[in-house]
């Protein structure tokens, strides 16, 4: 589901939700799409891929324990896609330690624990958007 | 080379010999023990799917509730009252996923054995100061199910332990695969257990089973704390 962008919105303000619970990603949605963001969900790594590649986030959150693949799996299929190569990612997941053990060999930028503390997430987004 | 704990003979099944009572005993309690860890699993996976996730995206809804605009009209009083729910809601999301890790750990769904265990050892530094070294191959390859949730059970349980010791033991972790198969080891030479007791340091008949009826070895060294040693070895198939 893509949320519509406004017209003033750039490029780098494109974020793609993933995460299987439609609770937990329509919050998140809700609530960037309220700080001014476009924002797509996704609830699977394959529904992720096609979504993507239609929607062409500029960041993309992604729950580690998704139904059909990991977020580190699905990570790494965005690095391998050539037209996916260049999404910043972030990871979501309730387990901060498995972040943690992972940090050295994953694709992601940052690591989130959920339930996200909102403001940290607005502060990683910004983050990224000033480095682009 | 494989490093064997001494003072202890190795145990392993043969499956070259006919079924015997022991072993059709055996295959029962691995039938109950799967079937439990079946209905563990879904109880676990409906756990994080529903009340967790519910848990959470109501807690973001507090919290972004009191960060908005919205907030900016509330009376003190009621945006006391949504940040103790808020924080009711964390404690209780906390408490879940403890329930649903000791329920199913789906750490080793998510990560896989290597990353699975070096988390829980990260844990257990942070929560015990166990002083732990660990020496995990990153890459274990695709294991069966079976193999990972017994090697990370079975290392969780010895881990547990050696924390919980007096005083604390020092442990040395390590997993190799090989083409032969995998092998899990926990040693430590840390000081003799100060109450004396000579009982098995955990539960560690069911870790035994699982071995034996997966076709692999299992032994266990002095459980008295100072030559503590737990060996596991898998056999894969090519």
């Amino acid at each position: 589901m893509v949320r519509n962008a406004s017209e003033a919105e750039s490029e780098s303000a494109r974020v793609m939700v993933v995460d299987d619970h439609p609770a937990s990603a329509e919050m998140l949605a809700e609530v960037l799409a309220l700080e001014g963001y476009a924002v797509a969900v996704a609830h699977s790594g394959q529904e992720a891929i096609s979504t993507a590649r239609e929607f062409k986030p500029s960041i993309a959150l992604l729950d580690i324990g998704l139904p059909d693949m990991t977020g580190f799996a699905l990570a790494a299929t965005f690095r391998a896609t050539a037209e996916l190569r260049d999404v910043r990612l972030v990871a979501l997941s309730g387990y901060e330690q498995s972040l943690s053990a992972q940090r050295s060999e994953s694709a992601f930028e940052h690591y989130l624990v959920k339930p996200v503390e909102i403001d940290e997430l607005l502060a990683v987004l910004g983050q990224l958007r000033a480095s682009d | 080379m494989r490093r064997v704990p001494t003072g202890r003979k190795i145990e392993k099944r043969s499956k070259s010999q006919p079924a015997g009572r022991i072993e059709q005993l055996s295959d029962l309690l691995h039938q109950l023990d799967s079937r439990r860890d079946d209905e563990r699993k879904l109880l676990s996976r409906d756990l994080h799917d529903t009340l967790v996730a519910s848990l959470s995206a109501t807690k973001m809804e507090c919290d972004y509730l009191l960060r908005s605009g919205a907030s900016a009209g509330m009376e003190a009083e009621l945006k006391r009252r949504v940040a103790r729910v808020s924080n009711s809601l964390g404690e209780a999301i906390h408490y879940t996923r403890r329930v649903i890790d000791q329920l199913w750990p789906t750490a080793v769904d998510h990560l896989g054995l290597s990353s699975a265990l070096r988390s829980h050892v990260e844990e257990l530094r942070s929560s015990s100061g166990l002083a732990v070294s660990t020496d995990v191959d990153g890459e274990l390859g695709e294991l069966p199910e079976a193999y990972s949730m017994m090697l990370y059970r079975a290392g969780v349980e010895a881990l547990d332990f050696c924390a919980r010791h007096h005083p604390p033991l020092r442990p040395d972790l390590r997993v190799r695969r090989t083409d032969a198969g995998i092998e899990l080891t926990i040693e430590s030479n840390g000081p003799a257990r100060d109450d004396g007791s000579e009982s098995a340091p955990f539960d560690v008949g069911m870790i035994r089973e699982r071995a034996l009826h997966l076709g692999g070895e299992f032994a266990l060294g002095d459980s008295r704390g100072a030559q503590f040693q737990l060996r596991i070895f898998l056999p894969l198939s090519s």
